[in-house]
């Protein structure tokens, strides 16, 4: 493979790779003045599925980006706000538990670790501040800063910067040591978080003057790693933060497991934190945010020819004061999606139709399918009568129209109709193709190797990653692999090599569903065992369901299997959504949409179409039933949809 | 500390000639693991059930009682003959009982591991060439007292993180997706090759290729999947390429021989914390194994030196 700068572009999709210094690094987003980190001073909880880049920004919020050597800080510019960044480490934390302390114990020796980690992070952002030679000079008391205060919680605490970054690793050291030893270890002094802190930013306000109005935030990322106990301690933390110390936490769906603190009140919302989802807010304008985040991508890497091929300069993308800029002007978003659509062409249904008339495989099966059906009607009409170049979407769509019984000489009028420009049962919003197309066009690809085209372009990534941005990067990142070369100006990846990524890419994330939590395993057998019961209904030749990507379930689930589907949404496997269409007497209830970058991987839709309503002992048996339990699921529907084609493995 | 192999397929022959004074096990989930058990009826004076209570009090118990470090050194003298039944007990149990044989200054503890005959698939249906398998249910990271690290003292000191690897791929997926923070540290894969049978390790390396690709794996090792002094060596070896000033890591995600291996190789050198464990406690579905294929006895005899 050749040096390729564009694979490259996009290879980092996670905010670990990324380091803690975004400067250069971070497209804000176009929802970043809704945040209102400025104005409103009271916990965020933020909240959203793996890969949105809720670490991403609460890494470029923290010191280590907003302090950057990278920046020119002065007096005036110091940020109001210094984000203080700390990832709950689970595989510590958890074992935080047990016999060999007591509940109180425990607590305390909780808080002494999470002081000592915010009490690092905290000197290190003054350090950080006072690094270089020109911030020396600009903040010459940071060397004099005398922090003897520490003293009044453990006499062996030095009073300068440095002696205390040091002191701070120790104390660590000697908890994890005692942590390992309780009983013949030295048990350290536990500090009191909040007491700590406190006089820490106090002693630092009245000898540093430039820090007199600033507020530390804390973001505690990861908090639905955390242990019961230590949410309770949390909870207690924003419930009570104020200036000069506000602490915030991210979590995933659902991650918040109790709003209880450690006295007797509860946490509650907005009095006591806001909501802010970033999925939501991402969503209403990822088309946007993701041509954009391709733009700087290449952009950085030098690749596409040049800046001017790029309608924005990474300096603005970089500057929150211009969001406005970009969000507001429509000329704007037409140039940076063209930029995209250029290098990621997609290809209309209409395009698509043509390609596969023209297509021997995919002919061939499209004659066999309209075959098929004509048998059965006991027709003796021509299948080739069926497949009309000028009208192809329509041509495409009567393989399953005759699966439903629909007569051929009526559809061939229809053709005919549709062919004159008449008005026509194929055309229209309600039309046969608006319902069918997509259906025909993944049940005619289904058997094959090779992925479906509806799986290219960039119209489709958006779709297929939903406001994921890592989902996003992966399939633009395997697109340029698959290309094998940095394009040329003007030059697009072919839409066969695209699917071809997006396929591979959704392989790899299907994958990676068993790294979901406690529960990945169960939850990487319901995206196998659901992807295998759409793909069986997207095998139907009639398409009369077609594109059935999401399920309702018909009554309550008992505690085991609705705690696997709280899960399913907590890891973004499913989402949720308000009932639509319910039949019968049903109460309205909640949908359950498979992620759609599962779809290439089963050669399903991307779309929401026919949903899939499960009895509970189904929707029981998918979310905690036994290996035997899932076979014999998927032979009922298999039977059911008389499906005798080629069947992916289940796993 | 030196450590002695013994395998046969024929245990029935081999196996009752020897004695223990003492004998601890875990419950069987399979047919080896009641071949175990009923081997040790014949071998063992003693016989204590032993856990790990990963959900509750984070002790071992011992009879079903909880059992602190210092009772289960008191269990343990000098010159007893002492055997660890490695096929039912975990590798947490394991870990706990050969550091309390180290702290007691036990001459020396055996080792009892029976291979499977086969494992248990997944699913059946009729889709032939799937690679998972089903060896554990829920699993989650969690440290283990007495082996707890916290990472975020190595921030600005990456050192080397080194894997064993076996048939669950899910276990390392898990790991990056609870970790974190190992993105700048060497990264060591060890697979047991060549495996328990012909072909085995193929498994193993086609369920974890992917991860071993997107996390940049800078060194893939091998050592034989029923070789506990092998894997001894081997972590040794990675250990003194640093001088023993690097911090190192280790995951028992692979076979328990190279769990047994892990485990001496913490107790040799988890003080100060020079080397740790990430763990995720597998709980182990029933029936993950058929039949039985070689019996090995591992003799480990401690340097107190």
């Amino acid at each position: 493979m050749m040096a390729q700068f564009a694979v490259h572009a996009f290879a980092k999709n996670r905010a670990e790779e990324l380091g803690f210094d975004l400067t250069d690094l971070f497209v804000v987003p176009l929802f970043f003045d809704k945040l209102a980190l400025h104005e409103v001073r009271k916990p965020l909880l933020i909240e959203g599925g793996r890969g949105c880049g809720k670490t991403t920004l609460l890494r470029y919020l923290s010191h280590q980006t907003q302090l950057s050597p990278k920046r020119t800080i002065t007096r005036d510019n110091l940020p109001k706000e210094i984000g203080l960044y700390l990832r709950a480490d689970t595989q510590y934390l958890r074992a935080f538990a047990g016999d060999a302390l007591n509940d109180k114990d425990w607590q305390r020796a909780f808080e002494h670790s999470l002081c000592l980690s915010i009490l690092g992070e905290l000197l290190s952002s003054l350090a950080l501040l006072g690094e270089g030679s020109e911030r020396k000079v600009a903040f010459a008391e940071i060397e004099a800063l005398d922090l003897g205060i520490m003293r009044d919680f453990d006499e062996a605490a030095p009073a300068t910067l440095s002696a205390l970054q040091a002191y701070v690793n120790r104390q660590k050291n000697r908890l994890a040591t005692w942590l390992n030893n309780p009983d013949d270890e030295v048990r350290p002094r536990l500090l009191p978080l909040k007491q700590v802190l406190l006089a820490t930013i106090g002693a630092m306000r009245q000898q540093l003057p430039f820090l007199t109005e600033h507020v530390f935030f804390v973001f505690i990322d990861e908090y639905e790693n955390l242990l019961q106990y230590q949410m309770q301690v949390i909870n207690t933390l924003l419930k009570h933060s104020e200036p000069p110390l506000i602490f915030h936490v991210a979590t995933k769906r659902n991650g918040m497991a109790t709003r209880a603190t450690l006295g007797t009140e509860q946490l509650q919302e907005p009095a006591d934190y806001r909501k802010f989802d970033v999925e939501e807010h991402l969503a209403k304008d990822f088309e946007l945010f993701a041509a954009e985040l391709f733009c700087f991508r290449m952009d950085q890497r030098g690749t596409g020819g040049g800046g001017e091929q790029f309608p924005v300069s990474a300096k603005v993308l970089m500057d929150p004061k211009k969001i406005g800029l970009r969000r507001d002007d429509a000329d704007y978003r037409r140039r940076v999606r063209a930029v995209v659509d250029r290098v990621l062409p997609g290809m209309t249904t209409d395009e698509l139709a043509r390609f596969i008339l023209k297509d021997a495989p995919l002919r061939g099966r499209l004659v066999k399918i309209i075959a098929e059906g004509l048998a059965i009607q006991r027709s003796t009409l021509a299948p080739e009568a069926f497949l009309r170049e000028r009208v192809a979407t329509a041509s495409i769509c009567c393989g399953a129209l005759l699966h439903q019984g629909k007569k051929g000489n009526v559809l061939l009028e229809e053709l005919d109709k549709q062919e004159r420009g008449e008005k026509s049962s194929f055309a229209g919003d309600g039309g046969w193709i608006h319902h069918y197309l997509a259906g025909c066009i993944l049940h005619l690809y289904l058997p094959l190797q090779r992925p479906c085209l509806l799986y290219a372009g960039f119209d489709a990534f958006l779709k297929l990653s939903r406001g994921n941005v890592r989902h996003f990067l992966e399939l633009c990142h395997l697109s340029m692999v698959e290309l094998d070369h940095d394009p040329k100006p003007d030059e697009s990846v072919p839409p066969e090599k695209q699917a071809s990524a997006a396929r591979t890419a959704s392989a790899l994330f299907v994958k990676e569903s068993q790294g979901s939590g406690d529960e990945g395993n169960r939850l990487f057998l319901v995206v196998n065992t659901l992807g295998q019961i759409f793909r069986f209904s997207q095998n139907r030749p009639s398409q009369s369901e077609a594109e059935r990507t999401h399920f309702s379930i018909d009554s309550a689930l008992p505690r085991d299997a609705e705690a696997i589907l709280q899960e399913c949404v907590k890891w973004s496997i499913l989402f949720v959504a308000p009932e639509t269409k319910v039949k019968d007497e049903r109460f309205e209830g909640e949908e359950y949409i498979l992620n759609p970058i599962y779809a290439p991987y089963f050669g399903i839709s991307y779309n929401k179409g026919r949903k899939l309503e499960l009895t509970t002992q189904a929707a029981i048996e998918l979310l905690t039933g036994t290996r035997d339990n899932l076979d014999k699921l998927l032979r009922n529907y298999k039977n059911r949809w008389s499906v005798t084609d080629d069947q992916l493995p289940l796993i | 500390m030196r450590i002695r192999t013994f395998s046969t397929i024929d245990a029935q022959q081999t196996l009752p000639a020897l004695q223990w004074d003492l004998a601890f096990h875990g419950d069987a989930v399979d047919v080896r693991g009641e071949a175990a058990l009923a081997m040790l009826k014949a071998t063992a004076k003693e016989q204590v059930p032993c856990g790990y209570d990963i959900r509750g009090s984070r002790t071992l118990r011992l009879n079903g009682a909880k059992t602190t470090r210092k009772e289960l050194a008191a269990q343990l003298k000098p010159a007893q003959q002492v055997l660890l039944e490695a096929t039912t007990l975990g590798f947490v149990e394991l870990l706990h009982l050969l550091r309390a044989a180290h702290d007691q200054r036990v001459e020396g503890v055996d080792l009892l591991y029976v291979e499977p005959q086969e494992y248990r698939r997944v699913v059946t249906l009729d889709t032939p060439g799937i690679r998972e398998f089903s060896l554990s249910a829920s699993r989650r990271f969690e440290g283990v007292q007495g082996f707890v690290t916290d990472l975020s003292l190595f921030e600005n000191r990456p050192g080397r993180f080194v894997t064993f690897l076996g048939y669950e791929g899910a276990r390392l997926v898990q790991a990056y997706e609870q970790l974190g923070g190992l993105t700048q540290w060497s990264k060591y894969a060890i697979f047991g090759i060549p495996g328990y049978a012909p072909g085995w390790e193929i498994n193993a390396l086609a369920n974890n290729v992917a991860s071993l690709e997107k996390h940049k794996f800078d060194s893939v090792q091998y050592c034989p999947a029923s070789a506990v002094s092998g894997a001894y060596q081997l972590l040794e070896s990675i250990f003194s390429e640093g001088g023993g000033e690097v911090p190192m890591i280790v995951a028992p995600l692979g076979t328990k021989p190279h769990g047994i291996a892990t485990a001496l190789f913490l107790i040799e050198h988890a003080s100060y914390q020079e080397t740790s464990l990430v763990y995720d406690h597998p709980e182990r579905s029933l029936n993950r194994s058929q039949q039985v294929r070689r019996w090995h006895l591992y003799r480990v005899k401690f340097d107190y030196r």
